[in-house]
């Protein structure tokens, strides 16, 4: 196990390094002066030099780019020109949202992923499983901001259930006030989580240990249940994990529509401000959680699954 | 599967109705297809109005057989614009989507055909593009190009190739010790040749398969980031941009940002169908 968990650290370390490089070439590779860009058009030469020495920009590159990864790593990203507050600062305010949206939101995929997906191979080829299939097929098509839009405008606006947007940040109201954005991303996972978890258990459920399980007479039920979806668990982790990505590009979409003040919406606010210290330091950490987390399904799949570390 | 060669006769009846319906399925999804984008690449001859026509003595007026979808907040007319959009969608869809494939492809094939140090360049390269949230890398590059339809597109260049490499290496890895491949070494081919020539026909399949897929996500990529004004500015039509110019009417004109998105939802779910069948017709992959 030890071998195997230093071999996926070791993996991870040239990705994490790229990671910073792009992120870190961001402010670089913005076509004339990026200081200038960010305090626009009335900011005098003096002003632009000073920020630009603030920043550091007036250093040779790799100076810049070694200072950036050791701050990075200490988890200081400097400070945002057009909010006048350290990076960190603002990351930490807005990242409790955006936590609990994907949180709740991957809840909601599994609540109805799980189900639908061992139905789907209980009734493998029938009406069910082909009604199941043209259901990812559809959600796979969707859009997440027009769903969005559509369940606020039923749920919220018409029929007043469930606030339409915006947080609460006091118990009770927070799930209430993310439970239709949750909703929405987790809607949104479900063809991935479907289609995966079902060709899973057709796989466990076909093997030979299944197939002499049944010969013993074992009720289908507890067949399915315990050998299959147990058998699946390592599949599920890895699917949810894997498209971390996708999900945050989901929260990206959904904290827009409902007014989240979360990590999301962060991203796109700075970008419009051309705010480029918040832009790189979001980039660089969505990127690194992402591989983390991937990391992290691989070393739960290994503990679940001795084969994979002893293979 | 072991259950299916136990019960032969059951197991290929399931077979020829799974087949049925897929082929249901392809036929909804590619007459849909067909209608929207003949719709789409006709939208100059069939669009009743200019899309960018203003008309505020009509604005918000809510569908009729004048103003099919209604008209928005400065009295254009929805359905116009919806038309322009989807012929705008589809044909940055198609560029962002075909212009990265070949350059993957031919990457991949290069990393896994050579090995070594050219393969990890390779192969770390297209593991950090693809550890980024697609989104957020594409609104990385958005950031350094400022906001507009040019600067997405390059985002969702930038973004594309890396999965095309990744499968397109691991299939070389597997080609290069077949025999036929063995041979160009051995009849003196030049390296460009055997890549070319010999390879890369067989390596084209499954990325054009999975391209399928590859373009549902890369029409809701676009519609997304022009949703969140990143993408296509205003006025231009296009999709994703007029449901946010609809979001504020939500309950006194519903019609602006729920009609639209509706097209743009059975434009994705068509050829998210078409792209399955595909998928389920021709290769296993991105599933």
């Amino acid at each position: 196990m030890a071998v195997y968990v230093g071999r996926r650290i070791v993996a991870a370390i040239p990705v994490v390094l790229g990671l910073s490089v792009l992120a870190f070439l961001i402010i670089h590779l913005v076509p004339g002066d990026p200081v200038q860009q960010m305090l626009g058009a009335h900011a005098t030469p003096k002003t632009v030099a000073e920020v630009s020495h603030r920043l550091g920009l007036d250093r040779p590159l790799l100076a810049q780019y070694l200072r950036f990864v050791s701050d990075a790593f200490r988890g200081d990203f400097g400070r945002s020109i057009t909010m006048n507050q350290p990076v960190t600062t603002l990351i930490g305010q807005r990242a409790v949202a955006t936590f609990w949206l994907l949180g709740y939101g991957v809840v909601v995929a599994l609540l109805v992923s799980v189900p639908l997906a061992l139905w789907s191979a209980v009734r493998r080829d029938r009406i069910e499983d082909q009604l199941i299939r043209l259901f990812t097929t559809a959600a796979f098509g969707m859009p997440t901001f027009w769903l969005g839009l559509v369940l606020a405008l039923l749920f919220g606006l018409r029929l007043r259930w469930l606030p339409v947007g915006g947080y609460t940040s006091a118990f009770p109201e927070l799930l209430r006030s993310l439970t239709l954005p949750a909703v929405t991303l987790g809607l949104s996972l479900t063809a991935i989580l479907i289609r995966t978890l079902r060709s899973s258990l057709l796989e466990t459920l076909s093997s030979e240990y299944v197939e002499a399980a049944r010969a013993r007479g074992l009720p289908e039920r507890r067949i399915v249940l315990r050998y299959g979806l147990r058998n699946s668990l390592g599949a599920m982790v890895t699917v949810v994990a894997v498209n971390l990505g996708f999900l945050i590009g989901g929260t990206v979409v959904i904290e827009t529509v409902f007014q989240i003040p979360g990590l999301g919406s962060l991203l796109v606010e700075s970008t419009l401000r051309r705010d480029y210290t918040l832009v790189t330091a979001l980039t660089f950490i969505s990127g690194t959680a992402v591989v983390f987390m991937s990391l992290a399904a691989d070393l739960v799949y290994a503990m679940l699954d001795p084969r994979v570390r002893l293979g | 599967m072991a259950t299916d060669s136990v019960q032969l006769l059951p197991g290929d009846l399931q077979g020829a109705r799974s087949v049925r319906s897929g082929l249901l399925s392809v036929g909804i999804g590619s007459f849909l297809l067909v209608v929207i984008a003949a719709a789409a690449f006709l939208a100059p001859v069939i669009a009743p109005y200019a899309p960018n026509k203003l008309d505020i003595t009509h604005a918000l007026a809510s569908p009729s057989w004048a103003h099919l979808m209604g008209t928005d907040e400065v009295g254009r007319d929805v359905f116009s614009r919806v038309l322009y959009g989807v012929r705008l969608d589809l044909a940055v869809v198609l560029l962002v989507t075909y212009v990265p494939l070949p350059i993957g492809v031919l990457l991949g094939a290069i990393a896994g055909y050579f090995g070594g140090v050219t393969d990890m360049v390779i192969s770390r390269a297209a593991d950090v593009v693809i550890a980024f949230p697609f989104l957020v890398l594409v609104i990385a590059v958005v950031a350094i190009t400022g906001p507009g339809l040019w600067g997405a597109s390059i985002g969702i260049i930038v973004g594309g190739w890396a999965m095309y490499a990744r499968l397109a290496r691991s299939e070389m890895l597997v080609l290069r010790e077949r025999q036929f491949m063995l041979a160009t070494r051995a009849l003196g081919y030049s390296h460009a040749r055997a890549i070319v020539r010999h390879a890369l026909p067989n390596l084209l399949r499954s990325s054009i398969v999975f391209s399928a897929v590859d373009v549902v996500i890369n029409l809701l990529l676009l519609a997304g980031l022009s949703f969140l004004g990143l993408g296509v500015q205003p006025p231009t039509a296009e999709l994703g941009a007029i449901v946010a110019s609809g979001q504020p009417y939500l309950l006194t004109a519903w019609w602006i940002a729920t009609l639209p998105g509706l097209v743009l939802v059975v434009l994705g779910v068509a050829v998210s169908m078409v792209g399955d069948a595909i998928g389920d017709r021709w290769g296993d992959v991105g599933s």
